[in-house]
């Protein structure tokens, strides 16, 4: 069974079967100590778990050194891996616990990209790059959209952690309840719970003219 | 009714639908249900489309997401992967892993990991109360010995055991549980507690710990040693049994 998962900006990306697959495959034989065949992982899933650690992390720099060390986690870990569900799943669980982790070991936060904390252009250092939709008439639009994002991410970048997790999984990696209580190990009415509560902080934080 | 009088907000439970419209998570029937309600409850519109607009203002910008792969970084990965193969650094299998950890050896650990805790639980390290992170590790390592101890009670995580674990790690802080991943990282977390008066103690019993670990293991963090020591905690009893007073004991 191939599933297909649609994520944003229109990219579909085609998981692997569900029982591993050729991931699966290759983890079982880093199990067994062909550590090459581990390359197959990291070109499957690199740039979704470099996506993931950006959105949690919210620093492009951090994100790729979180993303290697979820990388050398799971090939640590390889031989634990059983094939319930979908590797990427599994790397997700990784991903998201190492990057709540290292978000506790700030202990101050200090989300750069995601909280503008420093406020003015300064503030977007490291961020994903920004390029406005092409049917932005003007640099007035350009601007507001900037503006908008920038504060987006500042009460983002405010959510609990465990707000954050829920709310980046399904609404920016299109996980579903039941895929993103899989990865945080928690409920489906837990994920439920936390998202209803990082909306209603999301809405109180931008207002009721929030939107695109 | 769907709206709340009193608030004009949406309750709890529209809240909750609204939110599973959004998501994609209604089905068919559910879809065409809410819709319904929709078009009839004016007050649920207004909050349905209060709601759209918080979630399409997430959307992240287009090519926001674009590059996200720095060249090389697969390459630079797999030359880490062949660093730690090479140096032969892979814990274990996590199931049953004997492998080339000699027997005395597991002894000095679970000894040494019994010793911390009862030295770290006299000091005032607790343990967590739920106790999720270490049981998952515990889980998924087999052994019953460190959940058993995670069910003791109290405050501490040990976060990186979950991350391979599976549990999302709760804890305040690796630097506050005085367990962070690599025992090197002992001394500077702890010098990031609010209290590292009460705190240098453990600290400096978790950093021998986790050198103790790194030796017997090469496990990188203490955490990752407890995780690879609960599935043989048994045997480890049983050995330091026997190293101790020889015999049959532990058998």
């Amino acid at each position: 069974v191939v599933v297909a998962t649609e994520v944003e900006h229109g990219t579909a990306e085609t998981a692997e079967p569900a029982a591993g697959g050729a991931d699966g495959e290759a983890l079982r034989r880093v199990a067994g100590g062909d550590a090459e065949a581990f390359a197959v992982v990291v070109e499957h899933h690199q740039e979704r778990l470099l996506r993931l650690c950006r959105r949690l992390l919210g620093d492009a720099e951090e994100a790729r050194d979180a993303a290697q060390e979820v990388f050398l986690k799971a090939f640590r870990g390889a031989a634990g891996y059983r094939p319930r569900g979908q590797v990427h799943t599994w790397l997700y669980r990784i991903a998201v616990n190492h990057c709540l982790n290292r978000l506790r070991r700030r202990r101050v936060v200090r989300f750069l990209p995601w909280s503008g904390a420093a406020g003015g252009e300064a503030a977007d250092a490291g961020a994903p790059p920004f390029d406005p939709p092409s049917e932005a008439p003007g640099p007035e639009d350009e601007l507001a959209a900037r503006r908008r994002w920038r504060q987006v991410r500042r009460a983002v970048a405010a959510l609990p952690d465990n707000q954050r997790a829920v709310l980046v999984l399904v609404r920016w990696e299109g996980l579903s309840y039941k895929e993103t209580a899989e990865v945080l190990g928690i409920s489906a009415g837990a994920v439920e719970s936390r998202l209803v509560r990082a909306m209603r902080n999301l809405g109180a934080a931008l207002g009721p003219e929030a939107g695109p | 009714m769907s709206i709340d009088r009193t608030t004009r907000e949406p309750t709890r439970r529209d809240r909750r639908e609204l939110l599973r419209w959004l998501a994609g998570e209604l089905d068919e029937a559910g879809d065409r249900r809410l819709r319904r309600r929709l078009a009839d409850e004016p007050e649920l519109a207004r909050a349905a489309a209060a709601l759209r607009r918080t979630w399409d203002g997430l959307a992240e910008p287009p090519g926001s997401a674009a590059g996200a792969v720095p060249p090389g970084f697969a390459g630079r990965v797999m030359a880490r992967v062949r660093e730690e193969a090479a140096a032969g650094r892979r814990l274990p299998a996590l199931p049953g892993f004997g492998g080339p950890v000699p027997a005395w050896a597991r002894a000095a650990g679970a000894a040494a990991l019994v010793l911390g805790l009862a030295a770290g639980a006299g000091m005032g390290v607790r343990l967590p109360r739920g106790g999720e992170d270490v049981a998952a590790a515990a889980a998924a390592a087999g052994g019953d010995g460190v959940r058993a101890a995670a069910r003791g009670g109290g405050e501490e995580r040990l976060p990186a055991a979950a991350e391979t674990a599976g549990t999302v790690g709760t804890a305040e802080a690796a630097g506050s549980a005085g367990l962070p991943a690599g025992g090197e990282r002992v001394a500077a977390s702890g010098a990031a507690d609010e209290s590292p008066d009460t705190g240098a103690a453990e600290h400096e019993e978790a950093a021998e710990l986790a050198a103790l670990y790194a030796e017997l293991y090469g496990a990188e963090s203490l955490a990752d040693g407890l995780a690879t020591d609960a599935g043989s905690l048994a045997d480890g009893y049983a050995a330091a049994l026997t190293a101790a007073f020889g015999g049959e004991a532990g058998t």
